[in-house]
């Protein structure tokens, strides 16, 4: 009973998620709710290594730019059917994350940030520096798009990848769950919160931050990989600063730790960002606006926005 | 006579110039209770973590647990081996609780899984009386004691041959401290081999069978805890009177 309790609120976000295309059919909010999912993937799974573990990650959009051109250069260089292009994205980020992680593993705070911001940029250097594959600061174009049998995604009012998006979202999140809910999800929070008691109790910190970074990278990779087909194009931008520090705030604002936080404040964000890109003056200020949003609460409610709703929702209800 | 079941030789720890352990040579047999009594800052603790490797391991000198030299292993494997320890100050998981603090030290420590690593734990749990009411609170939540006692059932979980206990009584009540006095005699009635840091003196003197005072990281004198405490150098070390 009290299980069942515990997922009546995903669920029923799920069921409201799975109508909207009904009563939704503008193309573009449509294309909103996608471009949420994707965030709502890369910072849910960013929260794993960074809310969970507390590695201070900052070359987690690697993962997700690494994923973005494999699928793209599988899928148009090589001819890759696009379904499977996407899901190669996931094996290629967890190999780059595994590169990434070696060096961390053994390193702590402020030298976390430098050598993951570094690597972040060591992949965009590389992706500009070998423009005969990925078409460097170009990017790719006109990237194969979807199609099941006969059926193209193209013409259908984006009703097709809105689905594909969302059970990828949904998949990650279970995903994410199991991996919370295991022993070694436990562990991670153990290494997180105290990393000398975790080692006097058998757990090999270097070898949990190594595992949490890789798996961290699966739909990352995958997410980036849809985004690339999706979009029908591969741009260096996705290892940009911007991306880095709107997904950065996602996690924050919507509660590092937490499981469907940074789920929440993808959406939510991604619908905020677009209405302050109405507001005239605000065009190409709104990524200050959600900086400052990131600030606020970080200094007012640090556990993020979804644990100030906590005390409002039945215990039963509640997931931690 | 008993095999020691873990020993030294001759560790060291220097931090700079400062020596916080010189030249401790010293071997725990199995099934006793061990105690190490000390001044603050004598190196009791710095000991413990150099023989863990919790957070660093020794300048120099070997430290050999069941048969085989551990002073180069990697902390968790030491653990693993059986040689597992608490701390002096309160270790905890704030967002995990006394059944998922288990868990983890059940899954990794013990090498358990499933129902099997559940069962061991709530046995762990009953073993050392902690309430069945408190063991879905967050550790954050724990009192004092519930930390120390989950402190010590995460260690026991694994069945360690060797548990290190660094201070066990500090922040407890009287009637706490003979409910743990209590729980240690049990503990090594049961086969557990105790090594102890301790400032209370009663509390040590009551469940030692050898006993070791360090000063200034050097061992001052050990054996019967009786005869020790009674030394006119460790009565000085105590008393505070002037190093020769």
């Amino acid at each position: 009973m009290e299980t069942m309790g515990r997922y009546t609120l995903p669920v029923l976000a799920l069921v409201v998620l799975a109508f909207v295309p009904m009563v939704v059919e503008a193309s573009f909010t449509r294309h909103l709710f996608i471009i949420a999912f994707i965030y709502a993937i890369i910072a849910s799974n960013w929260n794993l290594s960074l809310g969970h573990c507390g590695i201070f990650n900052f070359g987690h959009l690697t993962f997700f730019g690494v994923g973005s051109y494999t699928a793209a250069i599988a899928a148009k260089t090589y001819g890759v059917d696009p379904w499977v292009a996407i899901l190669l994205g996931g094996p290629a980020a967890a190999v780059a994350a595994f590169l990434m992680a070696a060096p961390v593993a053994r390193l702590k705070g402020i030298y976390v940030v430098l050598v993951t911001f570094a690597f972040g940029q060591l992949a965009m250097q590389l992706v500009l520096s070998q423009s005969d594959i990925t078409g460097g600061a170009q990017g790719m174009v006109r990237i194969p798009y979807l199609r099941l049998g006969e059926y193209s995604f193209l013409k259908d009012y984006k009703l097709g990848y809105y689905y594909v998006a969302l059970g990828l979202l949904v998949v990650s999140t279970i995903f994410i769950k199991l991996v919370i809910d295991s022993p070694f999800g436990k562990s991670l929070k153990a290494v997180r919160d105290s990393e000398e008691y975790a080692a006097a109790r058998g757990v090999s910190v270097s070898r949990q931050r190594v595992m949490v970074l890789v798996l961290s990278a699966i739909f990352t990779g995958v997410a980036g990989g849809f985004y690339s087909i999706y979009l029908r194009v591969a741009s260096p931008e996705v290892f940009g600063f911007g991306t880095l520090s709107l997904a950065l705030s996602m996690v924050l604002i919507g509660g590092a730790g937490t499981i469907y936080g940074p789920i929440a404040a993808a959406i939510a964000l991604t619908f905020a960002t677009e209405a302050l890109a109405g507001v005239r003056g605000l065009e190409e200020a709104r990524f200050i606006v959600i900086a400052v949003a990131m600030i606020l609460v970080l200094r007012l409610a640090p556990g993020g926005l979804l644990r100030l709703f906590e005390p409002l929702v039945p215990k039963a209800l509640r997931q931690r | 006579m008993t095999e020691p079941v873990l020993h030294t030789r001759s560790v060291s720890k220097s931090f700079g110039g400062l020596q916080a352990v010189k030249d401790v040579s010293f071997e725990v047999r199995e099934g006793e209770i061990f105690g190490i009594a000390g001044p603050n800052g004598s190196g009791k603790s710095t000991l413990f973590n150099i023989m863990t490797g919790i957070p660093f391991g020794v300048t120099s000198g070997e430290v050999h647990f069941d048969g085989q030299r551990v002073d180069r292993w990697a902390p968790h494997r030491i653990a693993q081996a059986g040689l597992c320890r608490t701390f002096q100050k309160d270790a905890e998981y704030p967002d995990l609780d006394a059944n998922e603090t288990l868990l983890v030290s059940a899954t990794y420590n013990g090498g358990l899984r499933g129902a099997e690593a559940t069962r061991r734990a709530n046995a762990v749990l009953d073993q050392v009386e902690f309430d069945r009411s408190r063991r879905c609170v967050l550790s954050r939540e724990l009192s004092v004691y519930e930390k120390k006692q989950l402190m010590i059932a995460s260690a026991m979980v694994s069945q360690p041959k060797v548990l290190m206990l660094d201070e066990p009584a500090s922040g407890l009540t009287k009637p706490e401290i003979a409910r743990l006095d209590a729980l240690l005699v049990d503990l090594n009635r049961a086969g557990l081999t105790i090594l102890l840091i301790e400032h209370v003196l009663s509390l040590l003197l009551s469940v030692s069978q050898r006993l070791m005072v360090l000063n200034y990281g050097e061992i001052l004198a050990q054996g019967d805890p009786t005869a020790v405490v009674k030394e006119p150098a460790v009565i000085e070390a105590y008393l505070g009177g002037r190093r020769k």
